[in-house]
């Protein structure tokens, strides 16, 4: 080829086995930050893994470009063209083999390919990438890949000008217009992070332009991806080396060359990475001497972000996050306030979802706990009327066996709870619990948060109103007349003891005061009352009667 | 048909109408994807009488709470038609469950035909 005398690091036209060469690079730059493209998509799924998913669709055409020994560039970006297609995966994937087709077709019949053909085969991928979607979003890859068009538009060249100048020019407009797209779509506007796909590109792109620059393919680092994962799944007595050091080394200052770093830690340790980064090198290593691994690197230069970990000590962490103790029987409650959950904790609950009346837990908060639990039965108390649903839909997806007592109250659940036998199944427990729960009266005194009607009874905003098994049963502007009228609708012959839960914003004192008064006014009818510091907002007191 | 569930207030109703235009809206979106086509010759007969509906190329079937799906889509000729569909599956999967809370048990997509540009 012409420019077989061109100096490595400048040419005027670039030919096939070059073209080859930067596609290569661009593949293995790509795979080595793929799980940094993936880190950067926001929407959850589909299309979730964009780093990885182009890195194996580029991964495609550099095998096949490993196969190849064409030698122009217009052959080379055919295979490179049809590989892609091929190897297509996601859709960043397929954009991307859209983008190579369309250069491709940029490149047909040229054996050379000049600044000028260059230009025209980026603008001809960019459209074909564009026909391939109905509805083009800005704020993608698409973006990009249209900016850099728009930016070298007026590039011109001259007899000698040099195209490692004119792809720093696309890498430099591309990354500028990288950065924008975090202001073209909410959705990356709100993680604050740049389109994953564009990102995507841009470091293809960079890839390839490495090469021209220095001659030499960017390098893989396949070993990264594998080390993440063994870092957590090794049992206590596998583990030889226990430290786990990671330190960053700043490369401008340099003081010996980086790869004997590699050699020496491999002595002392296993899991050795060491990765080079633009313009720091990444150390991971395990071994028993951190000390050493500090010194050595700072032989290199300064260190940033180190971070020294001790394995043993995480895997006993983790043994101790295996499963619980299998038991007979466990019980999920809901409840807030520190009394509350303190009385159901000395019940024998075995987990409690904070939430109530204003926070109604959801449906996953149920499987988690549900699925950390280890019995043979699961009974779970909603104490809600609002969460039951809920609860239900976790026992639906649930593989467990899981009752759930449906107790529309605070005072339901804990007369549920007490009614637990551990000598009868499960079906009988469940019954017995839940006639329990509905023998029990259950009151509560809270405010009104607006105006309403309510049959007969006005409510203002503020108000403090009594309510007795849900409903609306009596108002007034004061928390003890108030109480005291719900506990004169919930008292009949029946009634025997009285117990009240008194919320966090009633005193003692207050909730003494109460209870001498209800003594006194039933001195004659023999019911015990009872005030337990329930704690729990909102609710000046719950209160029940049996 | 439609799907239904209820909570302790109501009842929630979402008809096929709705849950076809979330799907074609999100397979337009899709790479590769150039257009949605008509189901039927009876569906191309009845779109000249009216306007193009939103929710065309997509057959929704559901009762209860299940959702299945028939895509009918054009393609732009050069993609890999099977790396598309797959993303279209995905993509309608996750806008039509994220949206209705509805899952959604299968997805077909149907490429019925291929736009060969002129270039």
């Amino acid at each position: 080829m012409i420019n077989m005398e061109v100096n490595a690091l400048s040419f005027a036209t670039i030919d096939g086995i070059t073209l080859k060469q930067m596609i290569i690079s661009a593949a293995n730059n790509l795979s080595n930050k793929k799980v940094m493209v993936d880190d950067l998509n926001v929407f959850p799924v589909p299309d979730g893994d964009t780093g990885t998913n182009m890195s194996l669709t580029v991964n495609a055409v550099k095998t096949a470009l490993e196969n190849s020994d064409e030698d122009t560039v217009s052959a080379i970006a055919e295979i490179a063209a049809n590989a892609s297609l091929r190897g297509a995966r996601g859709n960043s994937g397929v954009i991307l083999s859209q983008i190579f087709r369309g250069f491709s077709k940029g490149l047909k019949g040229l054996d050379v390919a000049d600044g000028d053909s260059i230009k025209l085969a980026l603008n001809s991928a960019k459209e074909t990438a564009y026909r391939a979607v109905m509805k083009p979003q800005e704020g993608t890859v698409l973006t990009v890949a249209r900016q850099i068009c728009e930016g070298i538009e007026d590039y011109t060249f001259e007899e000698n000008t040099d195209l490692v100048e004119f792809l720093e020019t696309v890498v430099v407009v591309g990354n500028k217009s990288l950065d924008s797209t975090t202001e073209m779509l909410p959705a990356l506007k709100q993680a604050n992070v740049v389109d994953a796909g564009g990102k995507g590109l841009m470091t293809l792109l960079e890839g390839a332009l490495y090469f021209l620059k220095n001659g030499v393919v960017v390098g893989t680092q396949e070993e990264k991806v594998e080390f993440v994962t063994e870092d957590k799944y090794v049992p206590l007595e596998d583990i030889k080396f226990g430290y786990c050091t990671e330190l960053i080394i700043k490369k401008d200052e340099l003081k010996a060359p980086w790869k004997k770093l590699r050699k020496k830690l491999e002595y002392i340790g296993d899991c050795v990475i060491v990765i080079d980064d633009s313009d720091i090198i990444k150390v991971h290593v395990h071994s028993n001497n951190p000390g050493i691994v500090l010194e050595e690197s700072l032989k290199l230069g300064e260190i940033v972000d180190i971070k020294i970990d001790n394995l043993k000590e995480q895997s006993r962490a983790m043994v101790k996050e295996e499963p619980k103790e299998y038991v007979e029987n466990a019980f999920i409650t809901v409840a807030t306030g520190e009394g509350i959950v303190q009385v159901f904790e000395e019940l024998g609950c075995n987990s409690i979802i904070q939430g109530g009346q204003t926070m109604n837990p959801s449906t996953e908060d149920f499987v988690k706990e549900i699925d950390c639990l280890n019995a043979g039965n699961i009974y779970v108390f909603p104490n809600n009327k609002n969460i039951i649903l809920a609860a239900e839909q976790a026992k639906n997806i649930s593989e467990k066996n899981v009752i759930v007592v449906p107790t529309k109250t605070i005072v339901q659940g804990i007369s549920a709870l007490l009614a637990f036998d551990e000598d009868v199944d499960a079906q009988e427990n469940a019954d017995a619990m839940l006639s329990a729960a509905q023998s029990i009266k259950s009151g509560s005194v809270t405010f009104a948060a607006r105006d309403c009607d309510i049959d007969d009874l006005h409510v203002e905003k503020d108000d403090i109103m009594g309510l007795l098994e849900g409903k609306i049963c009596t108002a007034s502007k004061d928390v003890f007349k108030t109480t005291l009228e719900v506990v004169d609708l919930m008292v009949d012959d029946d009634v025997t003891s009285v117990s009240l839960y008194r919320g966090e914003e009633v005193s003692e004192q207050d909730a003494d005061t109460l209870v001498a008064a209800l003594e006194e006014k039933y001195a004659s009818s023999d019911i015990d009352f009872t005030v337990y510091n329930g704690g729990q907002p909102l609710y000046y007191y719950y209160i029940s009667a049996e | 048909m439609a799907v239904k569930t209820e909570n302790v207030y109501g009842n929630i109703v979402i008809s096929d109408e709705v849950i076809g235009k979330i799907a074609a809206a999100e397979a337009t979106k899709c790479v590769g994807v150039v257009g949605m086509a008509f189901k039927s010759k009876a569906d191309e007969l009845a779109s000249i009488l009216k306007k193009d509906s939103a929710n065309k190329g997509v057959k929704v079937t559901s009762s209860g709470n299940s959702i299945c799906l028939q895509l009918h889509i054009i393609a732009e000729y050069g993609v890999n038609l099977n790396a598309i569909s797959n993303n279209i599956v995905d993509a309608v999967k996750y806008a039509v469950e994220s949206m209705t809370g509805f899952s959604v048990d299968k997805v077909v997509v149907q490429v019925e035909s291929v736009r060969v540009s002129n270039d």
